[in-house]
């Protein structure tokens, strides 16, 4: 069954200008649980307005979004409880910190969420071994570097643990170790813990690497969503979307041309290196 | 909310009103508020209203983006009638409980509404219409007398521009961080007073982190581009006075005169209304 | 022609406690001493915190050594009567556009330089004209800084530096808010200037792919400089990469691998072209 369904969803600002143009113009689709989604296209084609709908901080000019099957515009729903349900993490979450320690930054959720302090401090230390970062837990935030700051971003989403898991662009400024361990903590918890996991990328190898399902956006329409090689491969709808193909892709038809014809399935890092080994 | 603030957001628009000298729009904003506060009789709101018509109209600016800033001040603005209402001595119209209301209160509560509205909608229209740097341009030359004084005339113009261009900045990035928040689970809408300023600390701190780095930032960008206080800097666009801005100078001097003339018509007509009220 | 010249130059950042007191000292840049001859074209790698931003900044006197030597065109940084001299020599644009836009319009913000160098009009507007044409944002002439698009933002800041016509570019970071095809659009300009004008341009940038327009690679860990090489050489020290916590281009890396297995590869490719060549 689909956890998230986004129902012709239309948005516009309010800007007192009859031209006002929708930011997100009758966007459909719907997301099922263990989905692992990537949201792509240009800068302003509606990508983070899009995130921002799905836990409710913005309302739709028109269209609905149902959580489990019920509307979330429902007069008497429970926003912020859904918030405990659908985590975002915003583009530099390192601006949301504010407490006087790591620990503390971490719990903050967890203890709007309801947990006892104790439950709550205990599960944040959890969250920062995950991170690795369980010796910073009583230094001041602002004392950390970058990297080590948006790690504690991180942990204090992840501490509420989420149904439903969204990130908006979240490897920018991290290096690639910590990249890499970033992917991989997601999709540990995408396998283990069924978490479905949505990300804003502007990495279309990293879409192909980790992704099962993709949505392009362009101008605030959806042109297209479906398995990333589908998507990624459709010359139109990625000329549309004015953006280039994974290298993947790129490889795969140069290869066509050259006569040999890879598994279309198969072309996750790994995979792809294992099918041109074989090719002799 | 956040998003109504108008203050120091610049329309863009071509109209008599954007292309004046900002001299000459910080002097008749200056002539209107002066204006509203001598104003005693219907008269001179009469006049004062007219003038302001005449500057939205002529301005181009959509109405509703112009009231948006009063939606902000709407607290203050009933604060200020509810004291006026209610805290003014003299002859009792209503009295509902220990709440009286007198007649005098009544006048001066609708006055300090208009003054209030009109005083917010007229620099509305002053920086709707004029960018931030034009309008400390306007400020800097208009003050210009005041180097004499070793007053840094152009050092405080150059702060109150990049002030000016920050607000919009720092607006959106409220935004974001309330909604960074939000998803952590705080609330700033509900709960009583203490509790709703104890939730704005985890909005105030990274707003403060952030502008504090912005500032640092803005500070190194200046000087690499040659920035230099003792410097003698050039305007890419010299504030020049053109026929329309002398034109206008004279326009302003004859509402002022107008204005002041109310303060002598006394028609039996007027104060039979005023009695009434 | 050398016309920058740096001789092991330090930077220690004082850190106080809260009487502003000083504690310790944080090395931030360790002994470098480097060369640049005029219209190279430099490109500068490092995770955030490698001390990348803090050394460009030593460049144009920002930041002042705490010992060793900056000098440029023959001028040293620490002589502040060569301080606008200086700055005239070096244009440098930061990561944040929002952060060095001073006026609220677009035409305003670009002459800002120049009004501080005390330009008259015409040859500001001739020079506003000029530089916006490069960057083909002519149309954005009057324009409100804050309605631009960040790609838009960064091409303004851009001009600013253009129109002062130093024959010293920095870019720290340029491209950071930009889409793929904006930003391989954005460093044609920035080649074509170094080509034509001769202008030397230095580069830092956290996408590794841009390494391929640069003359030099410097790779920066930990304040030091652990590589100064060409592009094609320095994909080649994966070690090297590691340390700095880089992650090889996805054709480089793929290359890389295929080479270890015997396939014909030089594992150091840039594009699908040269990877795929090996099947021909």
């Amino acid at each position: 069954m689909s956890i998230l369904e986004v129902k012709n969803l239309k948005y516009q600002y309010n800007n007192y200008e009859k031209t006002s143009k929708y930011v997100l113009d009758d966007v459909s689709f719907s997301i099922d649980e263990k989905d692992f989604v990537a949201i792509i296209g240009k800068s302003g084609s509606g990508k983070s307005t899009l995130i921002s709908h799905l836990n409710g901080l913005y309302k739709a000019t028109s269209g609905d979004i149902l959580y489990n099957g019920s509307s979330i515009y429902r007069k008497d729903y429970n926003l912020t409880g859904l918030r405990f349900k659908i985590g975002v993490v915003f583009q530099y979450p390192e601006y949301q910190l504010f407490s006087e320690t790591v620990i503390d930054d971490v719990a903050f959720g967890a203890i709007k969420k309801g947990l006892s302090k104790d439950e709550a401090y205990k599960k944040s230390e959890e969250i920062l071994k995950l991170f690795e970062i369980e010796q910073l837990k009583n230094e001041s935030p602002f004392n950390l570097s970058g990297g080590e700051k948006r790690k504690v971003a991180f942990a204090g989403i992840f501490v509420m643990e989420p149904e439903i898991l969204i990130f908006d662009e979240p490897d920018a400024g991290l290096d690639a170790t910590s990249k890499t361990n970033f992917y991989n903590l997601i999709k540990k918890l995408n396998e283990e813990k069924d978490t479905t996991i949505i990300f804003i990328t502007h990495n279309l190898d990293d879409v192909m690497e980790y992704a099962n399902k993709v949505i392009v956006l362009n101008e605030g329409k959806l042109l297209k969503i479906g398995k990333p090689y589908e998507v990624l491969s459709d010359e139109e709808i990625m000329k549309n979307a004015d953006l280039d193909m994974p290298y993947a892709i790129q490889i795969f038809n140069d290869l066509k041309i050259k006569g040999y014809n890879l598994d279309t399935n198969k072309l996750k890092f790994n995979e792809l290196y294992n099918q041109m080994l074989d090719i002799n | 909310m956040i998003r109504d603030i108008t203050l120091g957001q610049y329309y863009k628009k071509d109209s008599i009103v954007h292309s004046l000298d900002p001299r000459v729009k910080l002097v008749a904003t200056l002539v209107f508020l002066v204006s509203l506060f001598i104003s005693t009789n219907i008269f001179a709101y009469l006049f004062a209203t007219i003038f302001l018509i005449i500057a939205i109209y002529m301005c181009r600016v959509p109405f509703k983006f112009i009231i948006r800033g009063l939606k902000s001040l709407l607290i203050l603005l009933l604060i200020s009638i509810f004291f006026n209402l209610f805290l003014t001595p003299g002859k009792i119209v209503l009295s509902l409980g220990i709440f009286k209301i007198t007649k005098e209160g009544i006048i001066i509560a609708i006055k300090m509404a208009i003054r209030l509205i009109y005083l917010v909608i007229g620099s509305s229209i002053l920086t709707l219409t004029t960018t931030p740097s034009k309008l400390t341009d306007g400020l800097e030359k208009g003050l210009s007398f005041l180097k004499v004084f070793k007053v840094p005339v152009a050092e405080i113009a150059l702060m109150m521009s990049i002030a000016l261009r920050f607000i919009p900045i720092l607006i959106e990035e409220v935004d974001k961080i309330m909604n960074a928040q939000m998803s952590r689970g705080a609330d700033f809408e509900h709960g009583n007073i203490i509790e709703k300023a104890k939730s704005l600390i985890p909005l105030l701190i990274p707003l403060f982190v952030s502008a504090f780095k912005r500032a640092n930032d803005l500070a190194y960008a200046m000087e690499s581009r040659c920035y230099s206080s003792d410097a003698i800097r050039t305007k890419l666009r010299p504030l020049k006075y053109k026929k329309i801005d002398y034109m206008t100078y004279a326009y302003l001097l004859l509402y002022i005169i107008l204005i002041f003339l109310t303060r002598y018509i006394k028609i039996d007509g007027i104060i039979k209304f005023e009695r009434f009220l | 022609m050398e016309n920058i010249s740096i001789k092991n130059l330090i930077v220690d950042f004082d850190i106080t406690n809260e009487e502003n007191e000083i504690i310790s000292k944080k090395r931030v840049i360790d002994d470098i001493s480097l060369s640049i001859n005029e219209g190279e074209f430099i490109c500068i790698i490092g995770k955030n915190g490698s001390g990348k931003s803090t050394f460009v900044k030593c460049l144009n006197a920002l930041i002042l050594p705490s010992s060793g030597d900056v000098t440029i065109y023959g001028m040293n940084t620490k002589d502040e009567s060569n301080l606008i001299n200086i700055r005239r020599n070096i244009g440098m644009a930061f990561q944040n556009p929002d952060n060095q836009i001073v006026a609220s319009i677009v035409e305003e913000d670009v002459a800002f330089g120049m009004e501080n160098l005390g330009f008259e009009s015409e040859e500001m507007d001739k020079r506003i004209d000029e530089s916006l044409n490069i960057l083909g944002i002519k149309d954005s002439r009057y324009s409100q800084t804050n309605k631009l698009s960040g790609g838009q933002k960064q091409k303004v800041s851009l001009a600013g530096i253009l129109c002062l016509k130093s024959k010293i570019l920095v870019l720290d970071e340029p491209t950071s808010m930009i889409d793929k095809n904006g930003r391989i659009d954005l460093l044609n300009k920035v080649y074509e200037l170094n080509k034509n004008q001769k202008i030397t341009v230095i580069l830092i940038s956290h996408y590794i792919e841009e390494i391929k327009y640069a003359d030099r690679v410097l790779v920066m860990n930990n304040g030091k400089i652990i590589n100064d090489d060409t592009p094609k050489n320095t994909v080649l020290k994966e070690e090297i990469l590691l340390e700095a916590g880089i992650e090889l281009p996805y054709i480089t890396k793929l290359s890389k691998l295929l080479k270890e297995k015997g396939k014909n590869l030089k594992g150091n490719e840039f594009t699908v072209k040269e990877l795929c060549q090996f099947l021909k």
